[in-house]
């Protein structure tokens, strides 16, 4: 168990030091100098004396990997140098938009499950039946529609036809019921298909042949053995959706005008803020690589043979 | 995997053959509507008059106009190219960059592989939207870095798949016959191993197309992408989220278009690979 712990930590951290030295190198695409972008607040006009000299105050002439150290201990500490925009602590300004994102996030997540789960399960259990063919079409038209259009559309239904809920987001879970919807319609059309998948696979082994040969009812099968083994696969796709969710959380932020996470780097990318940007990229994606280490990890707690395989 | 011999190819069951040819067919007329787009336009897609600003479906505007009195089938039929090209464009270039990266990792092995498949976890560790939205947001908006953004985001699954597909293929028995022969490592790479990759890469590029489009009319969306007044299906789509209410056609026949576009994809992306396993 702690070799698989050690081999398990070692890649995280190489991964997390990828992921830091990507974001970190995000700033290098920018047409604009940073050191320009700062005489220009001042009000300075730029000359080529006076942006060498920014450039040695700001600590832009040091060694790349002197900077990234620097970047990545600010990072650790919540030191994340000011938005461009208003001066606040970049770490503030993330700080502030974190809660709508994560109710937003948490809650379609838990919606997927619920919906995708049974179903998925259902259509595996009870092949080409009616279900199964109604799913399949329902969930091969909602992974061919963008998920903007989707929003849009629940937008014009909801709003302006039926007038159920405000056109623009109310406060507190009012305002969340339309956008977890959408979110979760968009992930389920995809959740719902891989898990039907797995079970499928798992329910053509011979064990399960077996089982029943010796006339295990098809409930305990179901129950005991195939969920038992389908859980790590189901777990790891839930792990990877997440990726896909945060990325929805942009467009969905947008449209219900929702001051979360995703709203606040539109408006860091129009104004050009540079640091708020790259700290969201960072942050999300350490987001998603905690997620899935996690995943990750519960698979040595949850089955054995893996702990073992990793150990020899 | 395709392993040549009459037998095998025998029983390919001819619907699925049929089902792909149809699918093709389809997504071959969907193409030639897109470059004809242009010529096809009743009205000129970008020529504006406030007097017509949108007015609902009718004989001489069948889609409507939009906010500026343009007329949306003209525009939508202008953007098919945008949208269609852009992401066949991306897709090719993933698919055989990906692939050299994969084929180089799993052919050499030892620390390429190792060197080369961290960055690809690297890079698959980003929530990818999240990634792709990063990088054209620090390029600046415009067709030609969205696309770069959405090449980041879309290679690491080829050159996944590429590596596997050369770890399997090495060990074949014909590799190491050839290898055996004399065949130097070159041509085992372009002869052998590269030719009995091209038909899963295929499949796998033209199911990612349906996913591509959807990104970057994304992309597009959130004013990341083509810029206006470029005719894009995204871009139209956010320009008609102002007039929600008053004048839903402005979103909904360029939706309609990507709806049409990326299941069509989507369902010539399904044929072929359930082709290929028939002919497995």
């Amino acid at each position: 168990m702690i070799r698989f712990l050690l081999r398990k930590l070692g890649l995280f951290l190489l991964i997390f030091i990828g992921i830091t030295f990507l974001s970190f190198s995000l700033t290098y695409l920018s047409p604009s100098d940073p050191a320009e972008i700062q005489l220009n607040k001042t009000g300075v006009a730029p000359t080529e004396e006076l942006l060498e000299q920014t450039r040695e105050e700001m600590g832009l002439n040091r060694p790349l990997l002197v900077r990234y150290g620097d970047w990545l201990s600010g990072l650790l500490t919540g030191q994340m140098g000011v938005s461009l925009r208003n001066g606040q602590p970049v770490a503030q300004e993330l700080l502030q938009a974190l809660p709508p994102t994560a109710i937003l996030t948490a809650a379609s997540m838990a919606v997927v499950l619920l919906v995708s789960l049974p179903l998925g399960i259902l259509c595996a259990r009870f092949p080409n039946r009616l279900l199964d063919g109604g799913v399949r079409f329902l969930t091969y038209f909602f992974s061919s529609l963008p998920s903007f259009f989707l929003a849009l559309a629940a937008l014009y239904v909801f709003s302006v036809r039926l007038g159920w809920f405000t056109v623009l987001a109310a406060p507190g879970a009012e305002g969340y019921v339309m956008p977890v919807a959408v979110l979760s319609l968009s992930l389920s059309a995809w959740y719902i298909r891989q898990v039907r998948g797995v079970v499928r696979t798992e329910l053509s082994q011979g064990y399960i042949e077996g089982a029943r040969a010796r006339g295990v009812s098809e409930r305990r099968i179901l129950f005991a053995h195939v969920l038992k083994n389908s859980l790590l696969p189901i777990l790891t796709l839930a792990g990877i959706s997440l990726a896909s969710m945060l990325g929805g959380t942009t467009i969905v932020e947008n449209i219900f005008s929702i001051r979360g996470l995703g709203r606040l780097a539109l408006e860091a990318i129009t104004a050009r803020d540079y640091p708020v940007i790259q700290g969201y990229v960072v942050w999300m994606a350490l987001a998603f690589l905690v997620v899935n280490f996690l995943v990750d990890l519960s698979y040595g707690l949850i089955d054995p043979r893996v702990r073992r395989g990793a150990g020899k | 995997m395709r392993r040549n011999g009459k037998w095998h190819r025998g029983k390919t069951r001819p619907a699925s053959r049929r089902r792909m040819v149809c699918c093709l067919l389809l997504v071959l007329a969907l193409l030639a509507l897109a470059a004809a787009g242009r010529f096809l336009a009743p009205h000129d897609p970008y020529k504006a008059s406030l007097s017509q600003a949108l007015q609902p479906p009718s004989a001489q505007y069948p889609f409507g106009t939009d906010n500026l009195g343009r007329c949306l089938l003209s525009r939508v039929l202008a953007g098919a190219s945008a949208s269609l090209f852009s992401a066949l464009a991306v897709v090719a270039v993933v698919s055989v960059f990906g692939t050299a990266v994969g084929l180089a990792a799993g052919y050499l092995g030892g620390w390429v592989d190792q060197a080369l498949m961290k960055l690809t976890m690297v890079f698959q560790a980003f929530p990818s939207f999240i990634l792709a939205v990063a990088v054209a947001g620090m390029l600046g908006p415009g067709l030609g870095n969205a696309l770069l953004s959405l090449m980041a985001m879309y290679w690491t699954t080829y050159a996944r798949l590429a590596r596997s597909l050369a770890l399997r293929l090495k060990e074949e028995p014909y590799i190491q016959a050839a290898r055996l022969c004399g065949a130097s490592r070159r041509q085992i790479l372009a002869r052998h191993i590269l030719p009995n990759m091209v038909s899963s890469m295929l499949v796998t590029a033209v199911s990612d197309i349906g996913n591509v489009i959807l990104s970057l009319a994304g992309l597009s969306f959130l004013g990341l992408g083509v810029e206006a007044p470029s005719a894009e299906w995204g871009l139209m789509i956010s320009n008609g989220r102002a007039y929600l209410q008053t004048a839903p056609w402005c979103i909904l026949f360029p939706s309609l278009a990507l709806f049409v576009s990326v299941v069509l994809f989507n369902l010539a992306g399904d044929a072929g690979r359930d082709f290929l396993e028939q002919e497995d």
